[in-house]
């Protein structure tokens, strides 16, 4: 374990089985390096056949590409994109067979198994990543700030992040993901690890860094960089994660996770006008302020 | 009068001092989204919330409230009816009748 893998997020690496004649996925996303290993694969094994939703009950009908989630006789959740999910495209469904370790993922028509890997990679993730009660997939970017110090900002979309990412990052900061991040953790350290689902700026790196600290960015006129309470933090963090919302043991591991997260690391909300001097003001900000997390 | 309980398919959880509820959605019964769904409960509804762990009537409720808070009885059963109803529609709660059997 620690080596690289092109298929590897978050420490989890995808391996691709492919039945018959299938050819599996290629990629996730082009140029895509992987994280470093860090535990078992998660098994996908690619079919063809119907990707029909009999016998399943629905739970949620989500926009594509999100798809409808179900739940299988068992318990265990399925995720099916209708036909017509890209041009051309006929139904394909996801099924659980073993929880965070193995899917299923099958294709009406042998041109579609490739197609939507980058959407469907996220999907397994969020799925697996609770379910191993490993990590939380949270709508945020994530930052290496000075070189060392970790950096969560977490936000619904059009909050800003991706905007304070490549802010930050042109600022000499290194840059996660500008819309995805895996937060893991136990009773250890929390990390943060970048994905490769980018936003508008463009982030997206491979790397992990323990979790020092929690921004909110918000738009506004001046700067300003206020302290945020534990229980403002949670239920702000709360809209922004990937919560297993079927599952009663998943969504426990998550929301212990978010407890240990504004529990143990202090955050702010900084409000900001996009230029390089806020960028530089905040990566001070933080550095003084967080002194002692990081040395 | 109808009594209520809590389901099994919500779970509650102190996150930072503060007692959180999270549904979790039971299968047929659609949210349109993915996103999360959470109360956060103040002291009042946090007292309710305590005396729903076995089955209660919403008279009981009130009285509870109107002597662990200084609040008068009509404002009590007006957040006593309103807390039901949020935790009706979340799932949270069931009424029960008889000796404690489903409506």
């Amino acid at each position: 374990m620690g080596a690289a893998d092109r298929f590897a997020v978050a420490g989890l690496p995808f391996v691709h089985v492919a039945s018959g004649n299938l050819q599996p996925p290629l990629c996730i996303v082009p140029d895509w390096v992987g994280s470093r290993v860090d535990a078992a694969p998660v098994r996908v094994v690619h079919t063809l056949g119907p990707a029909s939703d009999s016998g399943l009950r629905l739970i949620v009908d989500g926009p594509l590409p999100q798809g409808a989630y179900y739940l299988d006789a068992a318990g265990n959740v399925a995720v099916r994109l209708p036909v017509g999910a890209l041009p051309g495209m006929r139904a394909q469904l996801l099924r659980t067979t073993h929880p965070g370790f193995e899917y299923e993922l099958i294709s009406e028509q042998e041109d579609d198994v490739s197609r939507l890997s980058r959407e469907w990679h996220r999907t397994l993730l969020m799925l697996a990543m609770p379910a191993r009660a490993a990590g939380l997939v949270i709508h945020a970017a994530g930052l290496v700030v000075g070189g060392r110090l970790g950096l969560l900002c977490p936000g619904v979309s059009g909050a800003g992040k991706s905007t304070l990412a490549g802010m930050m990052a042109a600022a000499g900061s290194i840059g996660l993901s500008d819309d995805r991040v895996v937060l893991s953790g136990s009773r250890s350290a929390l990390r943060l690890w970048g994905t490769p689902w980018h936003s508008s700026a463009k982030v997206a790196s491979p790397a992990d860094i323990e979790c020092h600290a929690i921004v909110f960015p918000r738009r506004g006129s001046g700067l300003a960089f206020t302290p945020v309470a534990a229980g403002a933090a949670a239920r702000r963090i709360f809209r922004t994660a990937a919560f297993p919302f079927w599952d009663a043991r998943g969504t426990e591991f998550a929301l212990s996770l978010i407890d240990q997260l504004v529990t143990t690391v202090r955050a702010f909300e900084f409000t900001y006008v996009p230029s390089s001097d806020a960028a530089a003001y905040l990566s001070r900000r933080l550095l003084r302020e967080f002194l002692l997390e990081i040395q | 009068m109808a009594r209520y309980m809590r389901t099994k398919t919500v779970i509650s959880r102190q996150i930072a001092g503060e007692l959180v509820l999270f549904p979790i959605i039971p299968p047929g019964q659609l949210s349109g989204t993915a996103a999360a769904n959470f109360y956060v409960l103040n002291a009042s509804a946090e007292e309710l919330w305590k005396r729903l762990a076995s089955p209660v009537d919403s008279e009981e409720l009130v009285s509870h409230l109107i002597a662990h808070f200084e609040v008068v009885e009509e404002t009590a059963r007006l957040d006593v009816a309103s807390f039901l109803d949020d935790l009706r529609e979340a799932g949270a709660i069931e009424p029960l009748t008889g000796n404690g059997g489903k409506a």
